[in-house]
């Protein structure tokens, strides 16, 4: 049953519960009106197309939730195999060979054992039993044979790990751009674009970006080739006020991915400060407006802002008047005070 | 002839001991194993996780034995199951798996919350062989 809503049909209410009835040795149920067969093999499964779907307890009891929304740990380990898939496809073969391979080293030496045992219940004379010291011989050089090559197997998954862990930053860092791009719904409820395209959209990236040996060097590759590439076809559905907006976004997403971002500084550009009605000094100028002088103290208190309003005190005719009054603001040469912050906290300021 | 069943009675010994510790640990395994299957399957990995942590302590304040750090997949999972699941289109990532084996093990029939179709389109190919039916509640007679 699929695209199920936050309610369910009552009439299923009998399939849900599962109320069977066994009648002379066969499993009936009722349905609507009818009573109909019931056979065990049958399973039934619902899924919702629903993001955030609320349950009331009474359907809550009755099935049970599965959550397969994607998250970011899950699309960074659906990646991570996608791009280790498409590099090093042998590794990934390995991997399968081995997980087959192993299962049936485990039968076999199942098998080995039962028939040792099989041997030594059955056999009146073990010692005269020809056959059944061959049987015990054989047994013996099979799971011999079996631990060796678990031992290699498990050296080899080893290797097949340490070289997937080589790409992990490329896969967390593709799966947090993901959910730029799934943001800009709320932007406008038009903007949709699913899973599907984003992994073929990285597939292409993997496929065309420049190749290198060298392994850091090619996640460089790799990261700029889906970045682009992924900025160039989301702009062509983005309306062009939107643009920016994104780009804003994604850049936004990968400050805070490398860790360069301060989540006070981000609070403080989007919000510009809660003022706490905190006591700050008389404002000194008549251009700045008593808004952007309550931001600035609020700003001041921020980390690597330290004495920035006793500098404006000081400076206020000087340098921040002439930067104000400049007509390209972000060219302005910083005075020394301020130049060790990146361009994030200068627009901050 | 003793020699020849020496490397096994090393192994067999070896496979008893583990087996014991297993059996013991048991008990605090499934029982997590079964919370989770019946409450946690609508929350996230993260959110799982801390839950199935706060239960092994809970278990150690009892005294029920469990296997220490807990993980659905290494009680439950059965690799060659979880590779066809894999074949059949289930993503490979452990929550993906996670779900798999609760959707294998729960009794209630599974309401998947699934808004990027990925369930959906796993179990499509994984249940074509045994001639799934494909219903909405807006087909009028779906009941038949």
């Amino acid at each position: 049953m699929e695209n199920v809503y936050e309610e369910l049909d009552p009439a299923i209410e009998p399939l849900l519960q599962k109320q069977i009835v066994v009648k002379g040795g066969s499993m009936t149920l009722k349905l609507g009106d009818a009573i109909i067969e019931y056979a065990k093999e049958f399973k039934f499964y619902l899924t919702t197309k629903l993001r955030n779907p609320h349950y009331l307890p009474e359907v809550s009891t009755k099935v049970t939730l599965i959550n397969f929304m994607i998250t970011f740990e899950g699309l960074s380990d659906q990646l991570l195999n996608q791009v280790v898939e498409k590099e090093n496809p042998d590794l990934q073969t390995k991997k399968e060979a081995l997980v087959i391979e192993g299962a049936k080293n485990k039968n076999k030496l199942q098998e080995v054992e039962d028939q040792i045992l099989h041997t030594l219940q059955t056999s009146e004379d073990i010692l005269g039993d020809a056959a059944g010291i061959e049987i015990l011989q054989n047994a013996k050089v099979v799971s011999d044979d079996i631990n060796k090559k678990q031992a290699v197997a498990e050296k080899v998954e080893i290797e097949i790990d340490e070289a997937r862990n080589g790409y992990k930053p490329v896969a967390t860092r593709t799966s947090g751009l993901f959910f730029c791009i799934a943001d800009l719904a709320n932007v406008d409820p038009m903007y949709q674009y699913s899973l599907d395209f984003y992994k073929g959209l990285f597939d292409v990236a993997i496929l065309s970006s420049e190749k290198s040996d060298d392994l850091e060097e090619r996640l460089g590759f790799l990261n700029k080739e889906m970045l682009e590439s992924l900025y160039r076809n989301i702009c062509r559905s983005l309306f062009e006020r939107h643009k920016p907006i994104f780009s804003c976004l994604l850049t936004i997403k990968l400050k805070e991915m490398a860790g360069t971002l301060d989540a006070a500084h981000k609070k403080f550009m989007l919000t510009g400060g809660v003022s706490l009605g905190d006591a700050m000094p008389d404002n000194p100028t008549d251009w700045v407006l008593e808004k952007q002088w309550g931001e600035l103290n609020r700003l001041a208190k921020l980390k690597s802002f330290d004495g920035l309003v006793e500098h404006f005190l000081e400076n206020h005719a000087g340098f921040f008047r002439n930067w104000y009054d400049s007509s390209s603001p972000q060219d302005f040469e910083m005075c020394e005070k301020w130049q060790h912050l990146d361009k994030f906290e200068h627009l901050c300021l | 002839m003793i020699k020849g069943l020496g490397g096994e009675k090393t192994r067999w010994k070896a496979e008893s001991e583990r087996l014991q510790a297993v059996f013991v640990n048991l008990t605090g395994d499934i029982l997590i194993s079964s919370g989770m299957i019946a409450y946690l399957g609508a929350f996230t990995t993260v959110f799982r996780s801390d839950l199935a942590d706060e239960w092994v302590k809970l278990c150690e304040e009892k005294e029920i034995p469990n296997s220490g750090k807990f993980s659905l997949e290494s009680v439950l999972g059965n690799a060659v199951q979880i590779r066809n699941w894999g074949l059949a289109g289930l993503p490979n990532d452990a929550f993906s798996i996670e779900n798999a084996i609760i959707n294998d093990k729960t009794k209630r029939w599974p309401l998947f919350i699934d808004p990027q179709i990925q369930a959906n389109k796993w179990l499509k190919s994984m249940e074509k062989e045994r001639g799934l039916k494909v219903l909405k509640f807006t087909d009028g007679n779906y009941l038949k």
